[in-house]
């Protein structure tokens, strides 16, 4: 298959190109901002834990939080090839791909900025914890509360997921 | 499930009674001191009592440092979270008090690691000798004649990777010196160690010039006497000699470091011995007596006083009944206990408040219930808290801990079951028999699955969001009804009461006409518009003088800038709530799709049930750990800021009595290990 047969099938004649596009986008930049976040959480826990190694366990489930948003990257992209029918071999309308095309990197968008920023929140919180121990359960809901907007768009692609089966745009 | 009350007792005492005063008052260990040095002069412990006290911290901990470098703790993974102490009983604790023990201890392991760290030093130089001469072992010259020459002068120089033309280069040195290289075979191989390099005295100057320009390094061999061979038999007795006494050592530096627990125990009683001392600090003196304040549970303050007074007969003690501003105790059913401390992570309550531990235990299983749903996930959570309840026993915060995540287990499990989440959809024929009991199961109690009726969760969340917001605002009615504000209680609390509710069913009507019972939408709109005019009211009888700035305040009132609540913020506090069904959502997809490529290995040739079976534990407990997190904090949010908002008030002083506490070990009454 050439390169212009490629776009003509997947692209131009149907819309599952776009959609697979969209999927992978959201995937990569869920993977990115985890990855990004975590490398910041990560160091700032690092540096704390060589003067205070005895918080491992309260500066743990503080540098892992921004670990989500890949995940809910994941799980979408995976959901969405089989949710779409590519391994049946369905086909999508060239409309309802590039649309699925874009809500599914906005989704990826609000993944990534979620993630860094909760990474750049969970280095606060281990600053926190580092300085008063005692405070680490009021330090983890911080950077928790950033996942929201992480949850909501992971919410809203699966609920789109769901509610496009059965539907006409196949 | 209240706010304790206190007491307020007041003490002059004698000066010369001072220190047994305090000592006394640590151990009945009832009282929270006042700082009252500010009144005159604060009474200061005497320096030799600090300065035992705090050599007796030091040598504990060095010990502890003595034992951590000996033999490093492995921590398992858990232990990270839930730390290893040891675990004592009021008993064993009386004995820490014949301190000569440790004091011997301490001497003997200190002793002992000294002779340790030299003998372990020592071993090294040995080997590392004994390695270096073991090339010059086929030489039979002796070293001490090599000493002895006058005429001649001999030198070991180190080779480390250089070769004979590296010493040879200087045409001096190939003249006047015999450069003799020490070689052995390894594997058929020479391998160049060093060399011997003997030149004549009155050269010696000029020769170690050309050495130095070199760059060789001399053979450590200056304290040999006998032949290389003889050296090595010697080193050889030396090194055996000494693996003999660090296992020695070791051994008796192992049987010291089983009083580890009791050294722990002796940190903390040293420790404690210094608070009790410090404690002095916060006491006013004048020339002739001590003053001391310190707040009381009232229940326990007569008993404290009759004792004291018997004990001390020239001390003076005022009670003061109704303190203004005392420490804040939480009070509660040992079943709502573990949910303190939900309340200590906002903030404790300002004396006066009602306490609302039960409410917020309450309201946090239920949330955490609905954000977790899962039936199988709650089931496991159950029984692995009723596990680790059982383990830790001894650490009442794990224990409590503990139990709060059992109950908001059960509740998981309890909403899992009726939306139909076991593990997602592991309880359906995609990965078990048609006709199985658990597919029976999920279909017997199941009432609606989320996924297909989304729409009627997020409604049936709104409903719990606006029935706690309306909790929330009756737990302001009734403090301020407390508090005698009946005004405000009136037309800012039961207003909003009376309101929501009814706002609810008339927006219901609206967007789904018919779905509530007319003569239930004519009575709500009714209480809609009755509620909603005497919060305007409300803001009217607070400018009485001025019609003008009443109507202003009225509608003020009605938006929510003034009163307690406000239109504005309904809408928004109560979609808040809509992260439930999100987290909801979240749990059981997440699970599902977790199943769904565990199946995908169902296909492989003999292993592939196995490989699933496998994949579909391993990424649900994944999904388990992850899930917990965000199914804690948003509930802990959803409460700390649209709840307490509404009626909390922060601020409370942590009431801790002037007593023994331990930070090492666990102290229970009877150990049972």
């Amino acid at each position: 298959m050439t390169f212009a047969q490629l776009l003509e099938t997947y692209f131009f004649s149907s819309g599952q190109g776009w959609n697979i596009v969209g999927l992978f986008v959201c995937l990569m930049l869920g993977g990115m901002g985890s990855a990004k976040a975590l490398y910041i959480s990560g160091n700032q826990a690092a540096g704390a834990l060589s003067e205070k190694p005895e918080l491992f366990g309260r500066l743990f489930v503080l540098m892992a939080l921004p670990a989500t948003q890949g995940l809910y990257g994941f799980v979408l992209c995976f959901l969405g090839m089989q949710q779409m029918g590519l391994s049946a071999g369905k086909t999508l309308s060239v409309p309802a791909g590039i649309a699925l095309c874009f809500a599914f990197i906005f989704i990826g968008v609000v993944l990534y900025f979620s993630a860094v920023y909760q990474g750049k929140s969970a280095a606060a919180a281990i600053n926190l914890t580092v300085k008063q121990p005692s405070k680490s359960g009021s330090a983890l809901l911080f950077p928790a509360l950033v996942e929201t907007y992480a949850l909501l768009a992971f919410v809203g692609g699966f609920l789109l997921l769901t509610f496009i089966q059965g539907s006409s745009i196949f | 499930m209240a706010i304790e009350k206190f007491h307020l007792l007041r003490f002059v005492v004698p000066k010369n009674e001072v220190n047994f005063f305090r000592n006394t008052l640590y151990e009945k260990g009832f009282l929270h001191l006042r700082n009252v040095s500010s009144l005159s002069k604060p009474v200061l412990p005497t320096p030799d009592e600090i300065s035992w006290l705090e050599e007796d911290i030091r040598k504990a901990s060095e010990v502890l440092s003595i034992f951590e470098a000996f033999h490093p703790d492995k921590k398992t993974f858990v232990e990270n979270f839930i730390p290893k102490k040891p675990i004592f009983s009021q008993k064993e604790i009386q004995k820490v008090r014949e301190k000569q023990v440790f004091q011997e201890t301490y001497s003997e392991v200190v002793s002992l690691w000294n002779h340790l760290k030299k003998a372990k030093d020592d071993l090294v130089k040995m080997k590392q000798l004994h390695s270096q001469l073991l090339p010059f072992s086929s030489f039979s010259f002796s070293f001490s004649d090599c000493k002895e020459y006058h005429r001649t002068k001999v030198v070991f120089l180190q080779a480390e990777g250089r070769k004979l033309e590296d010493l040879e280069q200087f045409e001096f040195l190939r003249t006047h010196a015999v450069i003799v290289p020490v070689r052995t075979l390894h594997q058929k191989k020479e391998v160049l160690h060093g060399f011997i390099v003997i030149y004549p005295t009155s050269l010696q100057e000029k020769i170690r010039v050309y050495l130095h320009r070199a760059g060789f390094k001399e053979y450590p061999f200056h304290s040999f006497v006998h032949s290389p061979n003889q050296e090595l038999d010697t080193l050889q007795q030396r090194i055996y000699q000494l693996t003999e006494d660090i296992q020695k050592w070791e051994d008796i530096l192992e049987e010291y470091r089983k009083q580890l627990p009791h050294m722990l125990l002796w940190k903390d009683v040293s420790i404690n011995k210094a608070i009790r001392a410090e404690g002095m600090k916060k006491f006013a003196q004048t020339n002739n007596v001590a003053y001391i304040e310190g707040y009381i549970p009232s229940d326990q303050s007569n008993v404290l006083v009759q004792s004291l007074e018997e004990e001390f007969p020239t001390i003076y003690i005022d009670i003061v009944n109704e303190p203004t501003n005392p420490p804040v105790k939480l009070k509660n059913h040992r079943f709502i206990q573990p949910f303190e401390f939900l309340v200590r992570m906002y903030g404790l309550p300002r004396f006066g408040l009602i306490d609302p531990t039960a409410l917020v235990g309450i309201v946090f299983i239920v949330l955490f219930g609905v954000a977790f749903a899962d039936g199988l996930y709650g089931l496991s959570m159950m029984l692995l808290c009723a596990y680790s309840m059982k383990k830790y026993w001894y650490d009442k915060g794990t224990v409590s801990f503990f139990q709060m995540f059992f109950w908001a287990g059960f509740f998981a499990f309890l909403f899992g079951a009726f939306t139909e989440s076991w593990a997602g959809d592991l309880f359906t024929i995609s990965y078990l028999p048609a006709n199985s009991f658990f597919v029976n199961l999920k279909s017997f109690v199941g009432v609606m699955n989320p996924s297909e009726s989304f729409i009627a969760l997020m409604v049936g969340v709104i409903y719990i969001g606006a029935f706690l917001q309306c909790t929330a605002i009756l737990m302001s009615f009734l403090q301020r009804w407390k508090e005698k504000q009946y005004a405000e209680a009136f037309f800012n609390n039961l207003s909003w009461i009376l309101f929501i509710p009814s706002a609810v069913i008339v927006a219901g009507q609206f967007l789904s006409p018919g779905y509530y019972p007319v003569p239930l939408v004519q009575y709500s709109q009714w209480l809609c518009l009755l509620s909603l005019l005497m919060i305007f009211a409300g803001g009217m009888i607070q400018s009485r003088n001025n019609i003008f700035k009443g109507i202003i305040k009225g509608f003020l009132n009605m938006y929510g800038i003034q009163s307690s609540y406000g239109v504005a913020t309904l809408l928004g506090d109560v979609l808040s709530y809509l992260r439930l069904a999100a987290l909801m959502i979240a749990t059981s997809s997440m699970a599902m799709s977790f199943n769904l490529i565990a199946s995908m290995f169902k296909s492989i040739p003999y292993v592939g049930v196995f490989i699933m079976i496998f994949m579909i534990l391993f990424l649900n407990v994944f999904n388990f750990l992850l899930n917990i997190i965000g199914s804690f904090v948003h509930p802990v949010r959803l409460l700390f800021y649209e709840m307490f908002g509404r009626f909390y008030e922060d601020g409370g002083v942590e009431y801790h009595s002037y007593s023994q506490k331990f930070s090492n070990v666990f102290v229970v009454k009877e150990a049972k290990r």
